[in-house]
């Protein structure tokens, strides 16, 4: 038998993950439809008109970010505290299975469960909108227009993220890693403007970091922009960001001490 | 079973807790880990599970490095803590989901131990009492029939005649192909259970002997007034108390709350002795 993966003893493990959490994520999504009702019907009552596209696609992606990153905040969160830790990391189980479980409903079930959650919620509102004009259509998953799938790409990053904090902290999950994004914005945004100051030797308007920047000369606004071809390479950063967020919460699972 | 290696260990790097602490734990045996408060009892039982991680040395489980933690070496170690934790299902729902992690797992054991213990099969876990969830996951571990079985202060927390009980099934539970460590600071708790004693004292294991090797090789009793020939006193109300030499080859019982407080004063006279005339087994001191 693999001391690495194994699907019998996955499989286990996913029943016993589940069995025992079974009562808090039921809650947790009736939460969840209830949420989602509600801001989506506060919009719709505020809406003189009928909720349009992108009003649903913003709902749909702040929910879709904010809840999610609570949600992945817990689910490592059992390897912190020294009780639970204990019977979290004996159990005969290896450290990539326990990982998986946890990706597994952080990641996939949990945009399931979610963008279901969402459509039933976006549908019963409409649905119940008394707009006197023509029922507006429910907002696609999959279009160039509104485009929700960079929604999914964006939680994918903060899941990352958020899954390392999960194990790297071993209480408050989510506020601690909340502040360490804050935090860690606020450094990289400062150091990036005083970096790229001294490099250019000018008055820099604004800069953010991988993109161009703003110049003053006087009067005069001048834009530095990356050459077209490069602009696309910005791409790995998100990419980069998550791989790196993924593989560092497994490897502190792998070294997690108690 | 157990083999440690040199292993130097410490939360903090100016503070080590362990330095250069060899062991070896034989299968076949129910070991008691004797050691004062922040001794590192804990930490060592930490160690061997793979809770912890050596700094230096090694520390082997069933011939693997624990801290590695292996699904293989953790389906034949189960490790008890002081304070356990358990999830919001019931008993029998636990047992479903957790009992065919150990290849060797005992239905029937366990449900005979339940009985023993008293606690109800069916009730939510969480919602007993903290000594009803020890007891459940004692006879759980038991029932997991694994070759290693650590169990860190069991009896904290169990009323009287669960002590008993306690006393009775791990007994009863005994192996040649087992390996049970238990550590606690009551000592009289162990007095009739264990059969190898492990003191941990100074950073290091100063005692590892099997008690009816010491029960032929030292006297314990109380006397007027200690002698010459005593390699430990301890004055009481009464007298004394003390550790004497015994020549006359008939096995005594050990006192082991008086054979602790002597090796943690570091007592000279039994040092020597007990160094000068060590057993096969593996006396350290």
């Amino acid at each position: 038998m693999s001391q690495s993966f194994n699907f019998v003893r996955f499989g286990r493990l996913f029943r016993k993950h589940t069995a025992e959490h079974l009562r808090g994520y039921l809650l947790a999504t009736a939460v969840l439809l209830g949420g989602i009702g509600l801001v989506l019907g506060y919009v719709a009552y505020l809406n003189t008109q009928a909720m349009s596209a992108s009003a649903q696609a913003i709902v749909f992606i702040m929910g879709l970010l904010s809840s999610g990153a609570f949600f992945t905040s817990t689910v490592l969160a059992p390897f912190g505290p020294p009780r639970q830790a204990t019977s979290a990391l004996l159990l005969p189980a290896s450290h990539w299975e326990k990982y998986l479980v946890a990706w597994l409903y952080a990641l996939p079930i949990f945009v399931v469960v979610y963008t279901g959650c969402f459509y039933l919620m976006d549908a019963l509102v409409l649905q119940l909108d008394d707009w006197a004009g023509p029922k507006p259509d429910l907002v696609p998953l999959f279009s160039g227009q509104e485009k929700l799938y960079t929604g999914l790409m964006a939680y994918a990053v903060l899941n990352a993220v958020f899954l390392w904090g999960s194990i790297y902290f071993t209480k408050q999950q989510f506020i601690r890693t909340a502040f360490g994004v804050l935090l860690g914005l606020v450094v990289v945004l400062v150091l990036n403007f005083q970096v790229v100051q001294a490099l250019v030797g000018r008055k820099v308007e604004s800069v953010l970091p991988f993109s161009g920047l703003v110049l003053r000369e006087g009067k005069a606004i001048e834009s530095l922009d990356l050459p077209p071809g490069q602009g696309a390479w910005l791409v790995l950063v998100p990419v980069g960001l998550m791989l790196l967020g993924w593989a560092g919460a497994y490897a502190r699972l792998t070294e997690k001490q108690i | 079973m157990v083999r440690i290696r040199n292993l130097y260990f410490g939360y903090s790097k100016r503070v080590p807790l362990f330095q250069d602490l060899s062991l070896t734990l034989e299968r076949g045996r129910i070991y008691g880990l004797l050691g004062k408060n922040g001794a590192g009892k804990s930490t060592l039982l930490k160690n061997i599970v793979g809770l912890a991680f050596p700094v230096a040395g090694s520390c082997e489980v069933l011939g693997q490095p624990a801290a590695r933690r292996l699904p293989s070496v953790l389906a034949d170690l189960f490790f008890l803590p002081e304070e356990v934790d358990v999830p919001t299902v019931t008993a029998a729902r636990f047992v479903e989901h957790t009992a065919g992690f150990y290849p060797k797992f005992d239905h029937e054991a366990l449900a005979r131990y339940l009985s023993e213990f008293e606690v109800p099969a069916h009730a939510v876990l969480s919602a007993l009492s903290f000594g009803q969830q020890k007891k459940f996951v004692i006879a759980f571990a038991l029932a997991a029939n694994t070759s290693l079985l650590v169990m860190d202060e069991p009896t904290n927390g169990l009323d009287i005649p669960s002590k008993v009980q306690f006393r009775k099934i791990v007994a009863s539970a005994l192996s040649d192909e087992r390996c049970v460590i238990i550590s606690t600071h009551q000592v009289r708790d162990l007095e009739s259970l264990i059969d190898t004693v492990l003191v941990l004292h100074g950073q290091r294991i100063v005692l590892n002997a099997d008690l009816g090797e010491l029960g032929e090789r030292l006297r314990f009793g109380s006397v007027p007034e200690a002698d010459d020939t005593a390699l430990y006193a301890e004055r009481t109300a009464l007298g004394a108390q003390v550790i004497r030499p015994n020549h006359g080859g008939v096995p005594e019982r050990v006192d082991l709350e008086l054979l602790f407080n002597a090796l943690v004063s570091e007592a000279p006279a039994l040092a020597h002795y007990l160094t000068q005339n060590q057993p096969a087994h593996e006396s350290v001191l």
